[in-house]
């Protein structure tokens, strides 16, 4: 068998690699295979392409397995070294209480990630370890950081939860991993991430290019957070995520535009103040102490504010007045910002409050108000707004989301909603996964009502309902979640009372599968286009003419490279043939745009090709092109070859490649041969039978030039000649 | 010989995938490699095959070509071929294509090849509009796309608009 790999000269441009190649002898195929040969070609595609697209398809991979495919072949062993990036995470199932084995896996975990930094190229732009974290390999985290620091890379996530904590659950401060100083000062880092670690410079931090900061289940300090701060002068996004012991955020960087603030309770007494006057993005969540100031947020335009503050028992009235303050005082503060989401999410402020309003977002001319809250609270804070000549933000509302179920608890929150936004001309409803919890057996008590007749029961006349509503829509998750009567009923209400309402689109939710499409025909297919890429392509193996199978082509994307995967190219071509005069300049320009598309056609032919077959009014100019279609066709593995290259004046020689007139020939496996037209010798003849042992049919047509033929070779079960001119035939 | 004649006329029941059942008799099932693969794997001739992607109607233009070539014998090839002409003579494209479809699922060559090669035969010398238009194809080549495309492979084109 010949060598399928890529192997032509260097007229050719084209490098094609076909590593997996399974062409066996021909054989009579049976119907199955015969089928099966029009499904797609076990063509390896992923090595076709260049190494920077594949290291970045591993990029995508974790470090893990992509180290694993150094394997796959010598191409592969390397690429790997050349990731930007190197995620390393371990993590242990939750109840390998083992502490051998625990130890085991960090101490494999260790020598991977040693390994694999030490044999990574020099290009690391970003390096990740996630481990539970052991006070015995400080000097290997060490001796990674340290190397990230000194190659330069540009985005260093350190997540080193510690593995050993005491009864409570608590980590102590000397099972964590302290950051060493030498990090503090690096001019690359534009990304940093770290977890569960100390980070207490002991110098001046010098973050020069630092983009954005994530700290996470760390003890910060005041002085650090300022000296991370003044050392970050670039630096726009900062998030905490539960982090204790700081009270006071002074962010006057004036690049610093977004910053996430994950609190968690801190001591009751806690109290936050928040300086940030060029801030405009913010997102705050959890649960503050007693208090959370706002000294300057002037900038802001987006804001989450989502958070309880933590009230002390005994202390209900107090408490209740003093959430009010609080609120109060923080949408003061928040007033100006252009999107603010406001979910007070605390259960202890809810236990006071009666009306049920789970969450609603208000939009107000654009404006977001998101109350995630009971109306009560809702009037209350609105009246704390009246009182301090504020404007109820509901009064200009003309858009209202309710992001809720439907339910019997949220029906009076939704009226009093409705009474208070006179002015709301689109309803959207909608319910998001995260919407509040329940609080159950206090509201049972409050919502004695029955919720089907709740709105008939509704004398009030909504103001909103008589002049505006125009819209509604009713999310399609929304309809998953709730459509039942409840729901059914709220939305009769709105249709016999929105007097002025246009539109009302209610999502319809996809059935699950397998009811009611069953009583339907499956619907009879129009398109050629829905079936299948390997009947397409025996349909196009059909066409006669090669010119038609590439027309399609044009036919729409699907078509542009099915035929491409043609197993068999047949080109057949007369420039004289449908010519009135033949002007010679013509006839040639015709051929050498058919050897054009031939060349073309041929090289862009993606599948193991199977079959060849060229017949055209041959010129000597052409010889080097037909050289390289038989090249190439040898080079794939093609098994049948068919080339008739008609006029006489110049007979194409076939090249080494196919026939070697001066050695051997070699066609193990021909079944057939068949030449016609050509001048060879005896002895050419004799080393061609020599060479194909299992020859069955040989066909000689206007054969001259020899005076024996002697085929003794036992498999050839067909001899036809034609018009041989030198007789002399056994 | 007395056996195989029995054998011959065992009978198997197909399901159409709107529900519709046939009952066909063994060597017209035999022209279906699939159901020949089913039957010589033992799947018992009792049960009922179901077909899920055939609908009945395809079903029965599939069952009728198998019948016609299970009971001819070889010599009425002649026949055969006027019959295979006749039979996809004035079908529409939608059944044409749900023909191939089942007969590619089926594996029954015979049909599948002449299926296949009535809709090449629509393809050839078409100029490309009119194939789109037959075969409901969606354009989704840009103009800009289309005529690059056109222009790369110019020869085939010649002659077509």
């Amino acid at each position: 068998m010949t060598d399928r790999n890529p192997t032509w000269d260097e007229n050719q441009t084209l490098l094609l690699s076909e590593e997996s190649c399974g062409s066996c002898p021909k054989q009579t195929m049976g119907r199955r295979k015969k089928i099966s040969r029009f499904e797609a070609a076990a063509v390896d595609r992923i090595s076709e392409c260049p190494d920077s697209v594949l290291v970045h398809i591993l990029s995508f991979l974790s470090t893990i397995d992509a180290v694993k495919t150094q394997v796959l072949s010598k191409r592969w062993g390397f690429l790997w070294t050349f990731l930007p990036s190197l995620r390393f995470r371990s993590y242990m199932s939750e109840d390998s209480d083992d502490e051998d084995f625990v130890a085991e896996m960090n101490n494999e975990f260790v020598v991977f990630v040693d390994k694999t930094l030490s044999s990574s190229n020099g290009k690391l732009k970003k390096l990740e370890v996630e481990f539970e974290y052991e006070r015995r390999l400080a000097s290997n985290v060490d001796s990674w950081t340290r190397f990230a620091a000194i190659i330069g890379v540009e985005e260093l996530r350190l997540q080193l939860m510690p593995l050993a904590t005491d009864m409570d659950h608590k980590v102590h401060d000397d099972e964590r991993y302290e950051l060493p100083q030498l990090l503090y000062d690096n001019s690359w880092f534009k990304e940093l991430r770290f977890s569960w670690c100390r980070v207490i410079p002991k110098g001046n931090v010098a973050w020069y290019f630092l983009k954005k900061l994530s700290i996470e289940s760390v003890k910060l300090s005041n002085d650090v957070i300022e000296r991370i701060l003044a050392g970050s002068p670039v630096l726009e996004t900062l998030e905490l995520h539960f982090c204790k012991g700081f009270s006071r955020l002074a962010v006057t960087n004036s690049c610093m535009k977004k910053m996430i603030l994950r609190v968690c309770r801190d001591g009751n007494d806690s109290e936050v103040e928040i300086l940030a006057p060029y801030l405009l993005s913010l997102d705050i969540s959890g649960c503050f102490g007693r208090s959370c100031r706002f000294m300057n947020v002037s900038s802001l335009v987006d804001a989450v504010f989502n958070c309880g503050f933590a009230f002390l028992e005994g202390d209900r009235a107090n408490d209740y007045e003093r959430c009010q303050n609080l609120v109060g005082g923080l949408l003061a503060s928040l007033l100006h910002v252009k999107n603010l989401t406001l979910g007070f999410l605390y259960s202890k402020v809810i236990a006071y409050i009666k009306m049920p309003l789970k969450r609603v977002i208000l939009a107000v001319n654009g404006v977001l108000y998101h109350l995630d809250s009971y109306l009560e609270l809702n009037a209350q804070v609105l009246s704390i707004m009246e009182a301090k000549g504020l404007s109820s933000p509901l009064f200009n509302c003309k858009c209202l989301t309710f992001d809720t179920e439907i339910d019997k608890y949220v029906l009076p929150g939704i009226a009093n909603v409705l009474k208070s936004t006179p002015n709301v001309e689109a309803l959207i409803m909608a319910w998001s996964y995260n919407s509040a919890p329940r609080f159950g057996i206090k509201l049972a008590e409050l919502c004695n009502y029955n919720g089907e007749q709740y709105w008939t029961s509704q004398k009030w006349n909504y103001k909103c309902l008589m002049l505006h509503l125009k819209n509604v829509s009713v999310a399609e998750r929304l309809m998953l979640r709730c459509c039942d009567s409840n729901f059914f009923s709220f939305i009769q209400f709105l249709l016999r009372n929105a007097r002025v309402l246009q539109k009302m689109v209610i999502s319809k939710p996809r059935v699950a599968q397998g009811k009611p499409v069953a009583l339907r025909p499956p619907p009879s297919i129009e398109s050629v286009s829905s079936l299948p890429h390997s009947l397409l392509l025996h349909i196009l193996s059909l066409l006669e003419e090669i010119e038609d199978a590439v027309r399609t082509q044009v036919l729409s994307k699907r078509w542009r490279f099915l035929w491409t995967f043609l197993p068999s190219l047949l080109f057949r071509y007369s420039a004289t043939d449908d010519l009135d005069c033949d002007g010679e300049d013509l006839i040639a320009a015709r051929n050498s745009g058919f050897v054009t598309f031939v060349e073309k056609t041929l090289f862009s032919c993606d599948c193991k090709l199977k079959k060849f077959e060229v017949v055209f009014e041959y010129e000597p100019i052409f010889a080097s092109n037909v050289d390289s279609w038989t090249r190439f066709t040898a080079g794939k593995g093609v098994e049948e070859l068919y080339l008739q290259l008609w006029p006489a004046d110049t007979k194409y020689e076939l090249p080494q490649l196919l026939v070697i007139p001066e050695g051997n020939v070699a066609w193990y496996s021909l079944k057939k041969l068949s030449i016609g037209y050509v001048k060879f010798s005896n002895d050419v003849i004799e080393r061609i039978l020599a060479g194909s042992p299992v020859l069955e049919t040989l066909e000689l047509d206007h054969w001259e030039g020899f005076s024996r033929l002697a085929v003794t070779n036992s498999c050839m079960k067909k001899l036809i000649l034609r018009d041989i001119w030198i007789s002399g035939c056994h | 010989m007395a056996s195989s004649i029995e054998n011959n006329n065992e009978k198997l029941t197909l399901k159409s995938s709107d529900g519709e059942e046939f009952l066909v008799e063994k060597h017209v099932a035999l022209q279906s490699t699939l159901l020949q693969n089913m039957l010589d794997s033992d799947c018992s001739s009792a049960d009922v095959i179901p077909l899920p992607k055939i609908d009945a109607r395809t079903l029965a233009l599939v069952l009728g070509y198998c019948k016609k070539h299970a009971d001819a014998s070889s010599s009425k090839q002649g026949e055969l071929n006027s019959f295979d002409s006749e039979f996809l003579k004035d079908m529409d494209m939608g059944a044409l294509f749900n023909l191939v479809l089942a007969a590619n699922f089926m594996e029954i060559k015979g049909l599948l090849d002449i299926a296949a090669q009535k809709i090449a035969d629509t393809i050839k010398d078409k100029p490309h509009q009119e194939v789109r238009e037959i075969f409901h194809v969606e354009n989704d080549y840009t103009p800009e796309e289309e005529a690059a495309v056109r222009e790369e492979n110019r020869w085939a084109f010649e002659g077509f608009p």
